[in-house]
This record gives structure tokens, C-alpha cells and sequence, in this order.
């Protein structure tokens, strides 16, 4: 306990620096993914045969490995900041996507015909009627990603990337030092953190954009 | 003399209703899928006029339902014209020509996630309405449904019943005052007693606001009891029948058009023939205010057409009471205990009343009360047999076959 | 500590997913999925082979030194192939061995706080990051594939657990109430007719329990605890492309080669 003290006296800026650009690089990895997922998810709305396949792809690409992923991009990004903010982006959008084509997907054809019926345009359609039912299930699909980046982003210290992961992997190689526990086990709980308060933070949208209606 | 009539005479005459401008009209309309073999709809001419109510049925899969989607346009037709107000549906972009014509579906539709008045505002803001006056006509439609404003504004759809959602519905349907009102079994989704309550009050909601309406359901007495025209599709996609319910339910015109009626024709007929369809026995009648000898000469000359009672009429032909001969020579009055409208009473009720009359005659007077004659029993029988005799015998033979 | 309430479940819209092409005219809907599902049976190794090829003709068009030789021998490649499968193996039976019995417990008889706890922690577990459970557990324990092992169970014990309590506890409760109404022993209520009915439960537990360690696998070479993953770091060590390429492609492919199987599985098991 002494030990852990002791290690924080000394490493919390290190600690807190890191959280900081963890936190930054998933925010910034959730954006740019949100962006991309909805873009696509617009296109599979627009083209329907576009829909099952995009959705073959999500649930596939979210089985690969992490490593894998990182390990590729290296021939062509080399190490650091960008080949991590991509691999994240890559994982966080195949959850956004899926949710946001199942959840459109899933909007009773009754509904659909009651919209039209009253003279509702396509897109107007999509913006007033379809994207707030199918919001529930969209920001599940955020919150899953988000849990699901934070976790990836350690391993992105391992190609340069910032963040949390860049003590895990100091810790380890410093195995049987005083510090290594505490120095792997903040971070493991600080990453713990973030994932929880970014998912409280995705459940406080839910709470606040959901319609009462439909919660 | 079609000018002169009351919006209320106009509705109940269909064959009037065909002499005045036609709102909808389907030339030639036909529709098949291209995997299907048959036709769902085969070449279909109907016309349907100004603030007519015409209810299209058949069995299910006959083609009403993409008949009726046709004309909002939420089904393309493969072959043929339809035009409302004489212009050509294909004419506007769709979106345009929906947001004109009222639409009320099946399972309600509504939206979950908005409100009760968000729901009914939805065609107004599409056609970009002030906010105030959205608001406005939002508790104007909640209370012509039969919904308090106040209670039900802000609620959301899955806190309403069937019943209401189904109000709300039609609510968001008449929302921007559409002249054309396109139905699709609206009041199937609900339980049987709600289903006839919300019958009865959109007859009421539709002698108000007089709107030409399409509606399609599967449920013949439905049509039969809301329609002033009915159009009933038989198998391949064919038009069986069209015709007022009393023709149709008098003369079907083959026997599946007689057994898709059923048994219960008669008892459907006696609700859709009114008193001013059928003939009314004349009676003896006097002015008010005359004398004994007067009144006396009146009773007695009643008495060799073999009745007993004159019926005494006011000034306005409004009747008063009835007198006969007592045993002091002279007359005595009595009430006039049975008096039936002639335009809003159907047979039915005519029947319902005449057998707790005590005199197995009721005297029938036209909306400003004045007399028109009186019915008894052995007359709705008389006037029965012509409506139902030849349908009757087509009937049986349709159920043997 | 709050965890905030409708936790996600991994393959939660993806069973949505399915559930929503029911909107589709049935006869082309069940066709289509069927030729779906073939297709994906099919192609999938198809796919993988196809990547595979592309990655031998690279190897071969690359001029590769001596240093490239060592790890991309055939023998090494092998062995870390079967490392990586007892990695994956050994850790998901013990987790669906785990997690059956732990939910089987869980649920008997007015267990529901028992329930919400299990879903809570799993989603609690999900936010954790496996490297670090990996790295803690290799601190604590000592490197190896052992501790990897343990690292992994930990890490996927909690959502399996929680598929098979939730499943478990959504067994049609009319049956159970119908067994008790014959006359049947709890035990034999458990047996006869509890687990039969959970079996595709467990299968769904089998999967998740698969697909979250094939991951999470790789990163075992962290740790010393070997693995197709060790292709990837020895490359990033000596910075040697082809390495780390044929290293990724190859965790890419084992995962993609393991997903497919599992579902092969789950194909022919389940009742059709």
C-alpha cells in the first residue's frame, strides 16, 4: 500500500497526462467514426442491397484482433498518432454502423407507410421520423463503441500510439520493480474509468435525446 | 332541384351524389406485380363524388387495399389514369399530393416518440403553418374526436387505448381540412364494442365536416352501415357489385356478392332503408281548433275507411294529438305517443318503436316536424318484400350452389 | 461505482438484426437468409484462403533476410499456430464450464439480485481493457501462457456468465411450472427439461466465450505466453515488415477461421 502511495507521489502527472490524451484520442476516434458510420449508414438506407452486406462486414471485422489490426497498419503508417486513431476508428465504427442499420431497419412498416401516407418526404421521413426511433438503438451502438475503443486504445501504445497503454507496457517491462504493480494497476483502473464515465456520459444522452415516448 | 336539396338529403342519395362533380376518378386503373400472375386491380373505372362516402370491400387480397393506395399514390398503377379534381395524380410530386389528401391506416401509425399534438401537427408543419395556428387547430381536432385537449395534448401514443389512438389517428388525418379522406380499415384493430362507438361517432364527425371518403375494410356490415356507396370486389380482381347499400343489400347482384352479405342481409337492410325510402299510409287528419261537428263529420268518415282515430294537426302541419269517438257522442284527445323522423330513422328502429307502441302505428314527420304520414308494421312488411324478395331467392341459390 | 442500467450485450443487435429481416415477405425472406447463410459458409474460406495466397506470393516477391527466415519457418509458424489454439481452447471451455455452473446456481429459485449483480459486474468487465488484465495478471502471477490463460478467463468469464444467466432465466416458465405441476423433482427439472431447453444458451456462451478470447489471445505474447501474436511484436521488435504483415494477417485469419467455425458449429447443432 506504502508502495502505491509512494508511486502515485511522484507519477499521477504521468497518470493524469496520459488519461488526458486516452480520453482525447477516443473522443476524437468516436467523432471522426461517428461521421463515417453515418455516411454509410445513409448510403445503406438510400441503397438497400448495400445494407446486408454492410452489416456481414461490421459483425465480421469486430471479431479480428486488435493487434492484427495494429500490426497492419504499420507497414503503411508506420508508428504513433495516426495509425492509432485509425485502427480506432475502424473498431468504433462497425458497432455505430450495425446499430444505426438495424435500428433503422427495425422501424414498424406501419409507421413508415403513416409517414409517407401524410406526405412526408424520404429525407424528411429519415430526420422526423426514422432517426429518433431508431435512436435508442444508435446510441446503444455508441456506448458499446466507446466501451470497446477505450479498451483498444491501451493497446495503441504498443505501436507509438498515446494514452494509458504507454505505463501498462512500462510496467511490464519492468517486471519485479516496486513500482510495476502500481503502476499497472492505476492504469488499468484509470482506463476502467473513462470507459465507465464515457458510458455514463452515453446513457445521460439517452436519457436527455430519447423521446419519452418510446424510452 | 339537385341544388336545392340539405347537405343532410344530398349524402343519402347516391344516385343524386353521381349527378354532382366528381372528386376522384380512376379511368381504366390496373395493377400487377410483376412476379404474380394475375392482376391485383384489372382495369377499374369508378367515379366518386364531392363529400361522397364510399366504402370499397371484398375478401381479403381482392385488391381494395392497393386500390385505395393508388390514389395517394403510395402504390403506382401500372396501367391507366386516376384524377382528383380532374388533375392527374401523377401531376404533383407525391409528397405534395399526400400532404392534400387525409390518411388514416390500420395500426394507427402514429409516431411513439412524439407527443398527441405533435402527431396531429405533423401535416400542418409539413405545409409550414404558423405555430399558433397549428396550436389551435390541434385542440379544435382533439375536441371534434372526442378528446380533451387539455388531458391528452401532451401525452404520448402508448399511453392512449386502441379507441383513442384511432381518434388521434383521424385526428392527424383531417389536421390540414383535406377535401379527401382515404381510409384503410380503421377501426379493425379495435374490440367490437369500441369499433361500433367509433362507427356511430364518425358518422356524426362526417355529417359536420362532409369530406369525400375512400374507405377500405374487409367487414360488410361496416360498409353497409357507414357507406353511402359501396364498391365490392369479387375474386380476379373483378368489381362484383357497386351501388347504394340498400340496392346492394336489397338485389345483390350474384351469389358471391350474396354470400359475402350473409345471413344477416335482412336484418342490414332494415338498418340501411330509412323512413323516407319507403312509402307512408296516409291518415285522416284535421286542423286544430274546429268544432265538435266538424271533428265528429272528420271521425266518421275515418270510421268507413275503417279507422278509428283522426290525428289533429297545428298550423305548421305539426301534429298535436289524436281524437276518437267517446260514449258521450262527442271526441277525446290522446297523445301522440310514437313519432319517428323521417330522414335519420332506419326500419330497424322504426320496428324497435312500433312494437312498444300501443297502437301499432307510429306517425312520421320530417325534420321541421310536420306530418308525413304513419307507419305500422304490416307497412315496413309491404315495403320490405320488393327490397328483398329478389335478392332473398339469389341468396338461396348462391348458399346451394 | 455506478454502472448505469440496460448494459450492452455484445450480440444484442446483431440478434436484432436478424430478427428484423422478418419483416420481409416470409418465403423470400427465409430463402434469401438461407442462400445468406450458405454464401457466408462458403465464401468465408474462400475469403480466407484467397488471403492467405496473397500473403505466400508476397512473401515471396519480398526479399526477405535472414532475420525474416527465422520467424516465418514453417515449424515456428506451427507451433505458434497451436499455441494460439490452446490459448483460445482451453480458456473458453473453462470459462462455458464455469459459466454454466455458475448460472445454473445463479438462477435456481429467486436469484433475480443475484441476476442484476452478474449483469452489472459483466458490464463493468467489458469496460476493463483486457492488456491490462493480461499485464496485471502476468505481475501477479509471473509470465506465461498459465497466467495468459487465467488472464483470459477472467476477462471473458463475466459476459458469458451473464448470456447464460439471462438465458437461463428465460426459459419458458410455463414448462417449468408444467414439470413441477407432474410431479417432477427439482433435480430432475434441472436435467430433464432446464438444461435440454438451455442448450442453445450454452452454445451462444460457447461462442461469446470464443470470439471475446480469439482477441484477446494475441495479446498473450505480451506476456511470454506465446501465440500467433509472437509473429507481430518479434516484428515490431526487429522492425521487420514482412513479419509484422505476416504476422497480423495470419492473428486476422485465426480469428476469421475461428468465428467461421463457430458458427459452422452452431449451424449444425442447432435444431433447424
Amino acid at each position: 500500500m506504502s508502495g502505491y502511495l509512494q508511486y502515485l507521489r511522484y507519477g499521477y502527472q504521468t497518470l493524469l497526462s496520459e488519461s488526458l490524451s486516452h480520453v482525447l484520442i477516443v473522443v476524437a476516434a468516436m467523432l471522426v467514426s461517428f461521421v463515417v458510420a453515418a455516411m454509410l449508414g445513409l448510403l445503406a438506407y438510400r441503397r438497400a442491397w448495400l445494407a446486408e452486406p454492410l452489416l456481414s462486414i461490421t459483425s465480421t471485422a469486430l471479431t479480428l484482433p486488435s493487434l492484427a489490426l495494429f500490426g497492419l497498419m504499420i507497414p503503411i503508417f508506420g508508428l504513433g498518432f495516426v495509425p492509432t486513431l485509425i485502427v480506432l476508428v475502424i473498431y468504433a465504427v462497425m458497432p455505430i454502423l450495425r446499430n444505426l442499420i438495424t435500428g433503422l431497419n427495425s422501424i414498424s412498416p406501419a409507421i413508415l407507410e403513416a409517414a409517407t401516407g401524410i406526405g412526408m418526404t424520404r429525407t424528411r421521413r429519415l430526420f422526423v421520423v426514422e432517426v429518433p426511433l431508431a435512436w435508442p438503438i444508435i446510441v446503444t451502438g455508441l456506448r458499446f463503441s466507446s466501451m470497446m475503443v477505450v479498451g483498444v486504445a491501451a493497446v495503441g501504445a504498443y505501436v507509438g500510439g498515446p494514452g494509458l497503454g504507454a505505463t501498462l507496457f512500462n510496467g511490464l517491462a519492468e517486471v519485479g520493480s516496486r513500482s510495476a504493480v502500481p503502476e499497472v494497476l492505476s492504469a488499468t483502473i484509470m482506463i476502467l474509468l473513462i470507459a465507465i464515465a464515457l458510458d455514463g456520459i452515453f446513457w445521460l444522452i439517452s436519457r436527455i435525446t430519447v423521446s419519452p415516448g418510446i424510452r | 332541384m339537385a341544388l336545392d336539396l340539405s347537405p343532410q338529403e344530398a349524402s343519402n342519395m347516391g344516385t343524386e351524389l353521381q349527378r354532382r362533380r366528381s372528386v376522384i376518378e380512376l379511368r381504366d386503373v390496373s395493377k400487377h406485380y410483376k412476379d404474380a400472375g394475375a392482376p391485383i386491380v384489372d382495369r377499374l373505372t369508378l367515379s366518386i363524388s364531392e363529400g361522397e362516402f364510399v366504402a370499397l370491400t371484398g375478401p381479403s387480397g381482392c385488391g381494395k387495399t392497393t386500390t385505395l393506395k393508388m390514389i395517394n399514390r403510395l402504390i403506382e398503377p401500372s396501367s391507366g389514369q386516376i384524377l382528383i379534381n380532374g388533375q392527374d395524380v401523377g401531376d404533383l410530386p407525391s409528397h405534395r399530393l399526400r400532404q392534400g389528401i387525409g390518411y388514416v391506416i390500420q395500426n394507427v401509425g402514429l409516431f411513439p416518440h412524439m407527443t398527441i399534438a405533435d402527431n396531429v401537427a405533423a401535416v400542418p408543419r409539413l405545409l409550414g403553418w404558423k405555430k399558433d395556428r397549428t396550436t389551435a387547430r390541434i385542440d379544435e381536432l382533439l375536441s371534434m374526436v372526442g378528446l380533451e385537449p387539455s388531458k391528452y395534448r401532451d401525452r404520448f401514443p402508448r399511453e392512449l387505448s386502441g379507441g383513442q389512438a384511432q381518434r388521434v389517428g383521424v385526428a392527424r388525418a383531417l389536421a390540414a381540412d383535406p377535401p379527401i379522406l382515404l381510409m384503410d380499415e380503421p377501426f379493425a384493430a379495435v374490440d367490437p364494442i369500441t369499433r361500433t362507438s367509433l362507427q356511430d361517432e364518425f358518422l356524426r364527425l362526417q355529417q359536420s365536416i362532409r369530406k369525400t371518403i375512400v374507405f377500405v375494410t374487409h367487414d360488410m356490415a361496416e360498409a353497409m352501415r357507414l357507406a353511402d356507396r359501396v364498391v365490392i370486389f369479387g375474386p380476379q380482381s373483378k368489381i362484383a357489385q357497386v351501388g347504394a347499400p340498400t340496392e346492394v343489400l336489397s338485389a345483390p347482384a350474384d351469389a358471391f356478392v350474396a354470400s359475402m352479405l350473409g345471413s344477416g342481409r335482412l336484418v342490414q337492410l332494415l338498418s340501411c332503408v330509412r323512413l323516407r325510402d319507403v312509402s307512408l299510409d296516409m291518415w285522416p287528419t284535421i286542423a286544430e281548433g274546429l268544432g265538435r261537428d266538424e271533428r265528429l263529420a272528420a271521425l266518421s268518415s275515418a270510421q268507413r275507411q275503417g279507422k278509428d282515430r283522426v290525428l289533429v294537426l297545428d298550423d305548421a302541419k305539426r301534429p298535436l294529438y289524436w281524437i276518437h269517438s267517446d260514449t258521450t257522442g262527442d271526441s277525446s284527445k290522446f297523445e301522440v305517443d310514437c313519432k319517428l323522423e323521417l330522414e335519420a330513422t332506419s326500419l330497424r328502429d322504426a320496428i324497435t318503436q312500433i312494437v312498444y307502441c300501443p297502437h301499432d302505428c307510429a306517425v312520421v314527420v320530417d325534420g321541421n316536424e310536420a306530418f308525413q304520414g304513419i307507419i305500422n308494421l304490416k307497412g315496413i312488411r309491404r315495403s320490405l318484400i320488393p327490397l328483398a324478395g329478389a335478392g332473398t331467392t339469389a341468396a338461396t341459390i348462391g348458399v346451394e350452389k | 461505482m455506478t454502472v448505469f442500467p440496460s448494459s450492452i450485450d455484445v450480440f444484442q443487435a446483431t440478434d436484432a438484426a436478424s430478427e428484423s429481416s422478418d419483416f420481409e415477405p416470409i418465403k423470400a425472406g427465409s430463402r434469401r437468409r438461407r442462400t445468406r447463410r450458405i454464401g457466408h459458409f462458403v465464401f468465408r474460406p474462400l475469403m480466407l484462403i484467397l488471403i492467405l495466397g496473397l500473403l505466400i506470393l508476397y512473401l515471396h516477391t519480398t526479399p526477405l533476410d535472414s532475420i525474416d527466415h527465422r520467424s516465418l519457418y514453417w515449424s515456428t509458424i506451427r507451433s505458434e499456430l497451436f499455441q494460439q489454439l490452446d490459448l483460445t481452447l482451453i480458456s473458453s471451455a473453462v470459462v462455458t464450464a464455469l459459466a454454466v455452473l455458475l448460472g445454473i446456481l445463479l438462477t435456481r429459485r429467486k436469484a433475480p439480485v443475484a441476476n442484476s449483480i452478474v449483469t452489472a459486474l459483466a458490464t463493468l468487465g467489458q469496460a476493463a481493457p483486457p492488456v491490462g488484465l493480461m499485464i496485471l495478471a502476468a505481475l501477479v502471477l509471473g509470465v506465461g501462457a498459465r497466467t495468459a490463460i487465467y488472464a483470459l478467463i477472467i476477462y471473458s468469464i463475466l459476459p458469458v456468465l451473464r448470456n447464460t444467466v439471462t438465458g437461463l432465466n428465460g426459459l419458458d416458465k410455463a414448462i417449468l411450472e408444467a414439470a413441477r405441476g407432474i410431479g417432477m423433482r427439482p433435480i430432475q427439472i434441472l436435467v430433464g427439461v432446464e438444461l435440454p431447453l438451455a442448450v442453445p444458451v450454452i452454445m451462444a456462451g460457447v461462442r461469446t466465450a470464443i470470439i471475446l478470447n480469439v482477441g484477446t489471445a494475441a495479446l498473450a505474447t505480451f506476456i511470454n505466453g506465446g501465440g500467433l501474436g509472437t509473429m507481430i511484436t518479434t516484428g515490431i521488435a526487429v522492425d521487420r515488415t514482412p513479419i509484422i504483415v505476416a504476422g497480423s494477417v495470419l492473428v486476422a485469419v485465426f480469428a476469421l477461421a475461428m468465428d467461421w467455425a463457430v458458427m459452422i458449429v452452431g449451424e449444425l447443432l442447432s435444431p433447424s
